[in-house]
């Protein structure tokens, strides 16, 4: 098996995080784990989730940049945060998978006060049309993964909606 | 309301009564913000920072939440006096740094508080005494509505309020309820219970020393998922492990005191006995005996007029070491401090009730 963080050399060092509830295995060889110092300093969350982000085969995945703030996706897998709101945007994918890893979904169902985004929470019937549209927005770029999550969404808020009526 | 007098009084959220207050000291919520488009705290140059500090703090003033409060520029606040925001959960220990362009608004009776450039531009805070979740944050959604009137915050309509660091993304919410849970401690019950609350995705930890190993049996349960759930579903989700763990502190609690009564109501005479006659007094010590004394009063074993919750939440605030310098005046060494708790803590509880 190879490192995770490299990619060249065998891992030697199998090491596991429990954040959350969900168990995070870390393949690396010895030179990668020494500079993750996880040896011995305190369990650091950035450098978990420089741990967690894929390292892209692709140059270019790396190197994509925010117009905003001038950040670099590999300098956000080097602090561990973002540099501002629109970085969300600019590296979308790459974030995907890890927000999937740290929390339980990468779709926020909460509120959004802002007027020009108003969804309700108490109002499920809207957020239930907000998850649909993301649905078929998933299902027509193919990332089928994220449309199964947001399927499963639709059918709990669906049986919340019917419970709820039927009170 | 003003930063030299501060340590005179204690936040009202640490006044006793109210939900469960035998087992839970206080519920926190915190929601944290950022400026829509502005870099975040940790990329942004000094002017960056300084404008950032200019927009939240003209924002937060004409809220009307801190009319009667006070508006402190951490960057300039003495060590000390940075230490005792930090000693009144007012400031986290990252923010006591005095980074430039760091603020912090509080309203009278700390109950609201907003952080000013720590990791994120904004970190509202509502604290409440005992469990009031619920409340805490119908009170931290007003004022973030209020807020978000007067500045754009970083949001979308997939990933929800746009935090620095992604484990706080989506509702920037963190729910925490401290517990005191001296009989799971006693009856060695805590390590399992501990990692139980682990395993099922929330966080648990000492409030007073690291991990585990804390000392003055005193946890905070909090949420870690903050993306894919909403507010309510969160604060329930908190809530519901507090309860449970609650119940298992009850049923320890009867436990010990239908087998261990002699022993128990000994420690509880020998924390009141320290408390009224030594002269030197390690905040170990201190966190400690409070412990076992709220344990007295909340069993019922102690009937000094002296003692309450109220006196002993006192305590554990003002003999911190940032707040004893504050009530001598001046700086402590070490040795000097313990002899100064020793004589704040005789005073506290040798008052008078109704001073």
């Amino acid at each position: 098996m190879l490192c995770d963080a490299c990619h060249k050399f065998e891992a030697t060092i199998h090491y596991t995080e429990i954040v959350g509830g969900k168990v995070i295995k870390l393949n690396l060889c010895e030179e990668c784990f020494k500079k993750k110092e996880l040896v011995n300093t305190p369990f650091n969350i950035s450098e978990l989730l420089a741990g967690l982000t894929q390292i892209g085969k692709d140059v270019s995945e790396n190197t994509a940049k925010c117009g905003n703030c001038g950040m670099t996706f590999l300098d956000f897998k080097k602090k561990g945060k973002l540099g501002c709101s629109e970085c969300y945007s600019v590296f979308r994918t790459q974030l995907l998978p890890l927000l999937k890893t740290i929390h339980k979904s990468p779709h926020h169902i909460g509120f959004i006060e802002q007027s020009d985004l108003y969804i309700d929470e108490k109002n499920d019937k809207v957020r239930l049309e907000a998850l649909k549209k993301r649905l078929s927005e998933t299902v027509k770029s193919e990332e089928f993964e994220e449309a199964a999550l947001i399927r499963d969404q639709i059918k709990e808020l669906r049986k919340k909606i019917e419970t709820k009526d039927g009170n | 309301m003003e930063i030299e007098t501060l340590h005179k009084k204690i936040g009202s959220w640490l006044s006793g009564s109210g939900n469960e207050s035998d087992t839970v000291l206080s519920s926190r919520i915190r929601l944290a913000r950022n400026l829509d488009k502005q870099p975040f705290c940790h990329l942004a140059s000094s002017s960056q920072r300084e404008e950032t500090y200019n927009i939240v703090i003209e924002a937060l003033r004409s809220s009307n939440f801190f009319s009667k409060g006070m508006f402190l520029r951490v960057d300039e606040l003495s060590k000390i006096n940075r230490m005792l925001l930090v000693e009144r959960y007012l400031i986290s220990l990252e923010h006591a740094q005095g980074k430039i362009s760091s603020g912090l608004a509080v309203s009278e009776g700390e109950i609201i508080s907003s952080m000013v450039n720590e990791e994120d531009h904004l970190r509202m805070q509502v604290l409440y005494p005992c469990l009031q979740l619920h409340e805490a944050f119908s009170l931290s959604r007003e004022f973030e509505r209020v807020m978000s009137k007067k500045v754009k915050f970083a949001v979308n309509k997939e990933f929800g309020f746009l935090t620095s660091c992604p484990t706080n993304v989506g509702t920037g919410l963190r729910a925490s309820v401290m517990v005191h849970l001296p009989a799971l401690v006693i009856d060695e019950q805590i390590g399992q219970i501990l990692q139980a609350v682990n395993k099922l995705g929330l966080a648990v930890r000492g409030t007073f020393g690291e991990g585990t190993h804390s000392i003055g049996s005193i946890f905070q349960i909090s949420n870690q998922v903050t993306l894919g759930k909403s507010e309510e579903e969160i604060i329930i989700d908190v809530e519901k492990m507090v309860k449970e763990i609650i119940g298992y502190e009850q049923k320890a609690r009867e436990k010990i005191l239908k087998n261990r009564r002699i022993e128990i109501e000994d420690k509880i005479g020998r924390a009141y006995g320290v408390f009224s006659n030594a002269k030197v007094v390690s905040s170990k010590e201190t966190i400690d005996l409070l412990s076992i004394l709220k344990l007295g009063v909340d069993l019922g074993l102690l009937h000094s007029k002296n003692i309450t919750n109220d006196r002993i939440n006192a305590s554990r605030i003002q003999t911190q070491p940032a707040h004893l310098q504050k009530f001598a005046g001046r700086e402590l060494t070490h040795h000097e401090r313990d002899v100064y708790r020793a004589k704040i803590l005789k005073d506290i509880f040798s008052r008078k009730r109704g001073k």
